[in-house]
């Protein structure tokens, strides 16, 4: 959580056209969100900062949403809810992703609406 | 030769026939000859004030019903009296004249067919204007033809609905504007990358970048690059066919310019849709 009481997102999104879009909806719907655009940047904020939660994309440079999972369940051992952004084909991906800990999935194109909604639905389970 | 010139010839050598006619014909000859001449000397001026060929030719009817082109009219109406007159004046060459009457019947010949060559000229150019109006035709109708598919980027209706990306844009034009550049960028880098991977023979590298622009293309509805790009996707993981993906990625190059105006164009009617409902 934000000094001004926000949620903090991380968002990890290679396609910049999708994640501006995301990245938008997600702070009119009242978020603060970080975005990174390869798997190397997020690690590199995940060691100086704990969001609230994570949305990842399954294929990026550097860091695949699935190797992003395991660092993040595995190695720093954090109980941040994940969801997992995957285009369609990607199913055994998907599942992959859930069995290392991922909360949900959204399948692309990802609607943004959507999208709030599942986030909204993750923060209340906490 | 003016028209007017031409004109007034026709009526110095109809003088002259006259004249002559009347001087060395039987008189029942003379008036056949004067007669046949104002007959020629009518149509001639009828022809030429009241049927400008090139004007009908512009006007468009001879071009489009060649039949009765005035080639044709030109070639039974002019040159058939202006040949009777050089026949019957050959004719009266042959018989018994004074050098006056000869000189007249010369003066005669020399004029019909000065008169034949220039309305063989006529005829000519008409013919000529004629080609070259069926010429323009066929080229406008080529040209025509060759615009419909840039019609469909206007003309070939592109495949597109901004309208969804509109709606998640929450109706901001200048996020659906941002977003449309991201997307330019983003095909223009997988025009490259693409590229690059063809000439390495990479098709590990054409289907992770083709499996990336499918996101965007299918967020914005983009229905050709989309069909593309999923084709080159498939081809990637399964035949590698290096000489069809060619292919596809000139499909890809070709039909992007095609997309990028038309979204262009939709943006403007759009930001007017929006000015305009205030």
């Amino acid at each position: 959580m934000t000094d001004n009481g926000k949620y903090q997102l991380l968002l990890a999104e290679d396609d910049e056209l999708l994640a501006s879009l995301l990245v938008y909806r997600l702070e009119k719907s009242g978020y603060a969100v970080h975005m990174v655009h390869d798997g190397k940047k997020v690690k590199e904020y995940l060691q100086e900062q704990t969001p609230d939660m994570i949305i990842s994309d399954i294929m990026m440079p550097y860091f695949s949403g699935i190797e992003l999972i395991d660092h993040v369940r595995n190695v720093l051992k954090l109980d941040v809810p994940v969801i997992i952004l995957s285009s369609a084909g990607n199913e055994q991906n998907v599942l992959s992703a859930f069995d290392l800990g991922a909360n949900d999935f959204i399948s692309k194109p990802v609607s943004p609406s959507e999208l709030v909604v599942r986030v909204e639905r993750e923060l209340k389970k906490r | 030769m003016k028209l007017e010139t031409l004109i007034n010839q026709l009526s110095d050598l109809g003088f002259a026939l006259r004249n002559f006619s009347m001087e060395a014909l039987p008189a029942e000859e003379a008036v056949k000859a004067h007669q046949l001449f104002r007959n020629f000397q009518s149509e001639i001026e009828c022809l030429f004030r009241y049927a400008d060929p090139v004007e009908s030719i512009k006007g468009g009817s001879s071009v489009s019903d060649p039949g009765k082109s005035n080639q044709g009219m030109l070639g039974n109406a002019i040159q058939t009296p202006i040949g009777n007159i050089i026949g019957c004046s050959s004719l009266l060459k042959e018989s018994e004249l004074s050098l006056e009457q000869l000189e007249y019947v010369n003066a005669i010949l020399a004029s019909s067919n000065i008169l034949m060559d220039l309305s063989r000229d006529i005829a000519g150019s008409a013919y000529h204007l004629q080609q070259h109006a069926h010429l323009e035709q066929g080229h406008q109708q080529g040209l025509s033809e060759r615009m419909t598919p840039s019609t469909k980027i206007t003309g070939r209706k592109q495949k597109f609905d901004l309208h969804p990306v509109w709606d998640d844009c929450l109706g901001e034009i200048t996020l659906l504007e941002e977003l449309i550049l991201l997307f330019k960028r983003n095909c223009l880098e997988f025009i490259g990358e693409v590229k690059m991977h063809l000439q390495l023979e990479n098709f590990e590298g054409i289907g992770f970048a083709s499996h990336k622009i499918k996101n965007g293309l299918k967020m914005l509805h983009v229905t050709e690059l989309l069909t593309i790009a999923e084709q080159m996707d498939h081809l990637s993981s399964t035949d590698k066919d290096l000489k069809y993906m060619k292919f596809l990625y000139h499909c890809f190059i070709d039909e992007y310019p095609l997309t990028e105006q038309a979204i262009d164009l939709e943006i403007v009617r759009m930001k007017k849709k929006q000015e305009n409902d205030g």
